[in-house]
């Protein structure tokens, strides 16, 4: 019964840190103290990984490496042109008055623990890279979810196929954009839900963050429309997403600060 | 069996189960089931221990991976308690302790506490987190039966006949 009562209280004390966006001292203990072991056998397994998979792949390696190397120095070509245009972006921003909102300073982080059933990640920056509750990590694919606890040298994110996790999100196809609030349902499907039952999404259509919040910007993909349905006794209608990102094919996620 | 040296090895062997459950069971993943080298860990040693020491290693293996994922961390040591406690009993009530028990206790309760802990833990998805117990289940089981054998020798507990 003592270890019962332990188990409670230790409980409460990783949740009322988790509700204040950090870590229980003891969470942070053990993750510490563990540290230098999965940093080690991580570092193994993927050396081991990566000579097994670069082994197996070498001829089709070497035709990416080439075919990359040429989409480089075209790309190279480009980014003066590109840079020009986002300063071009940002001084009209400013001078419109309007929030700098892609002009976010980025943060690399390494996904250092993947727990798939409490869609939860573990990234390996926290606060000495001054990641805060709350800012999105993204992937070049789209939005991977939003950090809900921060260490002082890790943070766990909480992925958008979470059932905890509420965003609001838009369709940006149309004009107005069907907007509405986004929720996890299983690993592989999201759901969106509409105040409107006569909203016009229907399959395939783009998915992205509404940017209705200060924190996470406008227009990070979600995801796709799998299918559509109106509710029109519930006065809603109802959107079925399939994610955008793979988080199981992740290595390296972007937070934006 | 020495007691002090099963304790130290114990506590060595959670923080190692710790540390690779940390770093590289998501890299190891089957079919999107990850090994639950603490969980492997928590039964083997209650398999070599009595029941009330058996329940000290299920709540320090269930500490450790609350505190590792971060989430959900009375419903891991209730679960991992209940699956230590269990394997210890079992060898208290006469079961033969070798590694074919090993492997099919660690399996049973791979698959009692992970629905134990589905409905513990309220999970949404219940359908794909019945697959993924199911996947882990196996994956722990064949743990079991390599791990079994060096962690008799490392605590010094003699094995029963087949």
């Amino acid at each position: 019964m003592a270890l019962v009562a332990a188990a409670i209280i230790l409980s409460i004390f990783q949740k009322n840190a988790r509700g204040n966006g950090g870590i229980s001292f003891i969470d942070q203990g053990i993750r510490l103290a563990c540290s230098p072991i999965a940093s080690v056998s991580s570092n193994l397994v993927g050396g081991v990984q990566t000579f097994f998979t670069g082994a197996i792949h070498s001829s089709h390696l070497q035709d990416e490496n080439l075919r990359l190397k040429r989409e480089l120095a075209n790309l190279s070509m480009y980014a003066d042109t590109e840079k020009r245009l986002q300063r071009e972006v940002d001084t009209l921003r400013v001078e419109m008055g309007l929030d700098k909102t892609y002009g976010r300073e980025k943060v690399v982080a390494n996904i250092s623990g993947y727990f798939p059933q409490q869609n939860r990640i573990t990234l390996d920056v926290g606060r000495n890279k001054g990641i805060k509750e709350g800012m999105p990590a993204v992937c070049a694919h789209g939005l991977v979810g939003k950090v809900q606890t921060v260490g002082v040298n890790d943070c766990q994110v909480l992925l958008v196929t979470s059932a905890a996790m509420q965003l609001g999100a838009i369709a940006p196809k149309y004009n107005p954009p069907a907007a509405g609030l986004l929720y996890g349902e299983n690993s592989s499907t999201l759901v969106m839900k509409f105040l409107s039952p006569d909203v016009p999404v229907t399959s395939g259509d783009i998915i992205t963050t509404s940017g209705f919040s200060t924190q996470i910007p406008r227009g990070i993909v979600i995801g796709r429309v799998l299918s559509a349905e109106s509710l029109p006794e519930l006065g809603s209608s109802r959107a079925r997403i399939f994610p955008a990102v793979n988080v199981g094919d992740l290595s390296v996620v972007v937070i934006l600060k | 069996m020495n007691n002090s040296r099963f304790i130290f090895v114990s506590v060595i062997l959670l923080w190692v189960a710790g540390g690779l459950q940390q770093g590289i069971a998501f890299k190891l993943s089957v079919f999107g089931a990850q090994p639950d080298y603490i969980f492997v860990l928590a039964c083997l040693l209650g398999l070599l221990t009595d029941v009330r020491t058996a329940l000290f290693i299920g709540f320090a293996a269930g500490l450790i991976e609350g505190a590792i994922i971060g989430t959900d961390m009375w419903q891991f040591i209730l679960t991992r308690m209940l699956a230590s406690g269990i394997c210890a009993f079992l060898v208290e009530s006469r079961f033969q302790r070798n590694y074919g028990t090993a492997a099919v206790v660690t399996l049973a309760c791979t698959l009692i506490c992970g629905i134990a802990f589905m409905i513990l833990a309220l999970q949404p998805n219940i359908g794909g987190a019945l697959k993924a117990t199911i996947i882990t289940a196996v994956y722990n089981a064949v743990l079991a039966i390599m791990a079994y054998v060096p962690l008799e020798r490392a605590t010094g507990v003699r094995s029963q006949q087949l």
